[in-house]
């Protein structure tokens, strides 16, 4: 039977049976079966090693076991461990936060412009490029812990005949108390932390800068465009996706960050280098005095993750204009 | 007509794909099956009659001298008993990690853990109940009844085994005391002596400090205490049968200020944050003069490093009117569920290691020839008889001269010795640990504000304890 729709008529649409619908869909699961073959063992371990701790993860926050014995069977306590985290004065809850907040924002300031930056300048070089990205990527392959302690021992040492101390002799400035310093502390901690983590940062812009048609810098040279207009015009607006990207990347990471505190500071002096990873891990394993309590970890692990899918979530429509 | 070429070559490639997965999936399940056909690969052959077991606390590998006396022991240990195989490992007790590693399962079969956890770990079921062996123990006795009742629980069962205590003293470098024109002989014995000393010994060198208190892991808190007992305070009390938090009393501020007093007044302490063992490692190398150490500390001068011990005196600890020090020490628990071989394996090797008497000789020696350190009164966790037999041992072969540590031998004797705090030591120590961190750090910090801040801290810790 023919449809009206105004001048036009058109042949009504077909409704396909039950059977054609369940041959479609055998012929469309054999079509991409051997892609499901071959995604199973990685969704299996995913579902292990990634989804379900994520899903354990939330229930526990919801759940405490007796004596942090994981061999007991663990019981409901509803929001107590949310409750217990803004309870507990020695936790100091809102400034482990605040210290999260400020390691980011730091971290942000030196280690999304430095490595940037040293893209930038490899890029240009014509000669040994190859000697420069070594031996920025250098600190890289050291294990984080190994690099916090080489700071910590050797360049923040606060004696005179520290190194950096020693440094700032010859530049007859005295000697600086780095890390034992409350003020000090967490610049020096980003400072460590952003020299462990960029080079790997720089090679990905490096990466990113090399897919740039040179034509069009050719192009731009021949139109009288120096340096800075040539960055800003064609290499900012090539690599915007891969910087927004990389943005989002980094917060998500330093506000996660456990190993560099922890490593270099233990969290001090007075808590000023605690992070919301420290205090989760304290919290868990009862070292530094926390609770001892997986329910309370979990629930602090459940409030970072939050935090940064909101964040994300915003973050995404706001540079969705960006990115397209 | 339909050209088929296209579709037979992808059905084709989609067939070979799907057969290329099936195959592999044949693959990896029949290996498995012929796996499963083959007999079981064999495991090491364990004889069925030796018990093996492990323990934590196999000193460091760095420590030479201990490592060898440690092996020396094991040696001797498994001669007398074939049946019997000891696995050591340096896994030290932390008490900043030992609980995540026993919530996964990673601990060893016998730890040896500090004073203050032993409570902890027995009401939280960390700690196998062990009165029936300790019953028959011939030394049972001699156990210092503060020590029994720490490893006791409410109903008297025994769950550790004690191995050793110790006391804190003051150490110091002669050279460095000569240096600053001052008596090696004649240390501080009250604390405004202890300041003068720091601020005329801080004059030395650049760099170089009268003093460093620790401040690190729970360290600083520690010291602190033993500090607090010095004075006369009690930074726990008990009243009605709750414990109360009292870490901002008048005699427990006092020494929080002389630290203040001592780091901005007299700048006779650095701003080094130091951990357990920090402090030995700076008086080795000469960046300090004094520093509060454990009785059994001073050997690793000479055993880890490498510094010359007669350079290193061990008095009591300066006063300010308690008349006290701070006993801490280490007992031994067994991981609860194992078996009654490893539980008589591991209390056997632990009676031989620390309270035989012929091994503790042969141990005197095996430390003599390997350089080792011998005769420092350290270990004050046994009194009686097994205490006098232990000195009488010690005297003969004793290699450090007496005049070293005789000033803290008398001190141990005439000081009362307070064990640590029973509830909660640890958390009260991290809590202390960022007031001494303060003190270090800023010149604005103020030793009352910082106790009181603490003492309400744990006071809360300790209302959700008491329930």
């Amino acid at each position: 039977m023919a449809v009206s729709r105004g001048w036009q008529t058109s042949p009504a649409p077909r409704t396909a049976s039950r059977a054609t619908i369940g041959r479609r869909a055998r012929r469309a699961f054999a079509h991409h079966a051997a892609a499901y073959l071959f995604l199973l063992p990685a969704i299996i371990v995913f579902a292990l090693f990634a989804w379900y701790p994520i899903l354990k993860g939330f229930a526990l926050s919801f759940e405490h076991y007796q004596n942090n014995n994981v061999g007991l069977p663990a019981h409901w306590v509803g929001l107590d461990n949310y409750r217990a985290l803004f309870a507990d004065p020695s936790l100091n809850f809102g400034a482990v936060w605040l210290n999260t907040l400020q390691f980011t924002l730091y971290a942000l300031a030196l280690g999304y412009i430095i490595p940037l930056g040293l893209a930038m300048m490899i890029n240009e070089i014509r000669q040994g490029r190859a000697v420069f990205r070594v031996a920025f990527y250098m600190p890289v392959i050291l294990p984080t812990i190994v690099s916090m302690f080489i700071w910590q021992k050797a360049l923040y040492d606060p004696d005179p005949n520290g190194f950096l101390n020693e440094v700032l002799g010859w530049l007859r400035i005295g000697p600086q108390p780095w890390i034992a310093d409350q003020g000090q502390a967490m610049i020096c901690l980003v400072v460590a932390a952003t020299w462990a983590a960029a080079g790997g940062t720089m090679l990905i812009y490096l990466a990113a800068l090399q897919g740039v048609p040179a034509h069009l810098y050719e192009a731009a040279e021949m139109d009288g465009a120096g340096l800075w207009r040539r960055l800003y015009h064609i290499t900012l607006p090539r690599i915007r996706v891969i910087m927004l990207i990389m943005l989002l990347l980094q917060i998500i990471a330093t506000m996660q960050i456990f190993t560099e505190p922890w490593s270099l500071t233990g969290g001090g002096p007075v808590g000023e280098t605690t992070t919301v990873m420290v205090t989760l891990y304290n919290t868990a394993f009862g070292s530094n005095g926390g609770a001892q309590d997986f329910g309370q970890a979990s629930a602090i692990g459940v409030l970072l993750f939050c935090a940064l899918g909101l964040f994300s979530g915003l973050y995404f429509l706001v540079t969705r204009r960006f990115s397209q | 007509m339909i050209d088929t070429t296209e579709t037979t070559t992808s059905l084709s490639r989609r067939s070979f794909v799907l057969k290329t997965a099936a195959a592999g999936a044949a693959l990896a399940g029949g290996a498995d099956l012929v796996r499963a056909s083959e007999p079981a690969q064999a495991a090491p052959r364990a004889d069925a009659s030796t018990t093996t077991f492990t323990l934590n606390d196999m000193p460091a590998q760095s420590d030479k001298v201990n490592v060898a006396s440690f092996n020396a022991t094991v040696a001797r240990f498994e001669k007398a008993h074939p049946d019997i195989k000891v696995i050591g490992k340096a896994d030290t007790f932390d008490p900043t990690t030992f609980y995540a590693h026993y919530a996964v399962g990673n601990v060893e079969d016998t730890y040896k853990v500090y004073f203050t956890d032993v409570q902890h770990l027995i009401q939280i079921g960390y700690a196998q109940d062990i009165s029936a062996w300790m019953k028959n123990w011939k030394w049972t006795s001699s156990i210092q009844p503060s020590v029994r009742q720490l490893i006791s629980d409410a109903s008297g069962k025994v769950y550790g085994f004690p191995v050793d205590a110790y006391a804190l003293g003051l150490s110091y470098s002669k050279r460095y005391f000569t240096a600053a024109g001052l008596d090696p002989n004649s240390p501080p014995t009250t604390w405004d002596q202890f300041r003068a000393y720091a601020k005329q010994l801080s004059k030395v060198g650049i760099g170089r400090y009268g003093f460093a208190p620790l401040s690190l892991s729970n360290t600083g808190g520690w010291h602190l205490t033993a500090m607090m007992y010095s004075y006369g305070g009690q930074p726990e009390i008990v009243q009605g049968g709750k414990t109360i938090a009292n870490v901002n009393s008048p005699a427990c501020v006092k020494p929080l200020q002389l630290l203040w007093d001592m780091r901005w007044r007299d700048h006779s302490i650095g701003p080094k944050e130091m951990g357990y063992n920090d402090n030995t490692a700076a008086l080795a190398n000469g960046s300090i003069a004094m520093g509060i150490l454990a009785g059994d500390q001073p050997r690793f001068f000479k055993t880890q490093y490498q510094a010359d011990i007669n350079n290193f005196m061990l008095a009591g600890l300066p006063q300010g009117g308690g008349n006290a020090t701070l006993m801490g020490g280490d007992v031994q628990l067994i991981k609860p569920g194992s078996s009654p071989a490893v539980i008589n394996a591991a209390l056997e090797f632990t009676d031989y290691r620390y309270w035989d008497l012929t091994s503790w000789a042969a141990s005197d020696k095996g430390q003599l020839s390997s350089g080792g350190v011998v005769g420092i009164p350290a270990n004050i966790i046994m009194g009686g008889s097994l205490k006098s037999a232990i000195a009488a041992i010690d005297a003969r072969y004793t290699n450090v001269p007496a005049a070293t540590y005789k000033l803290f031998a008398d001190a141990s004797n005439t000081l009362k010795l307070t064990p640590e705090p029973r509830v909660l030591a640890q958390k009260m120590y991290s809590l202390l640990d960022p007031c001494v961190q303060a003190v270090l750090s800023s010149q604005s910090s103020n030793p009352q504000a910082l106790l009181d801040d603490a003492n309400k801290k744990f006071q809360a810790v300790l209302d959700a304890a008491n329930g």
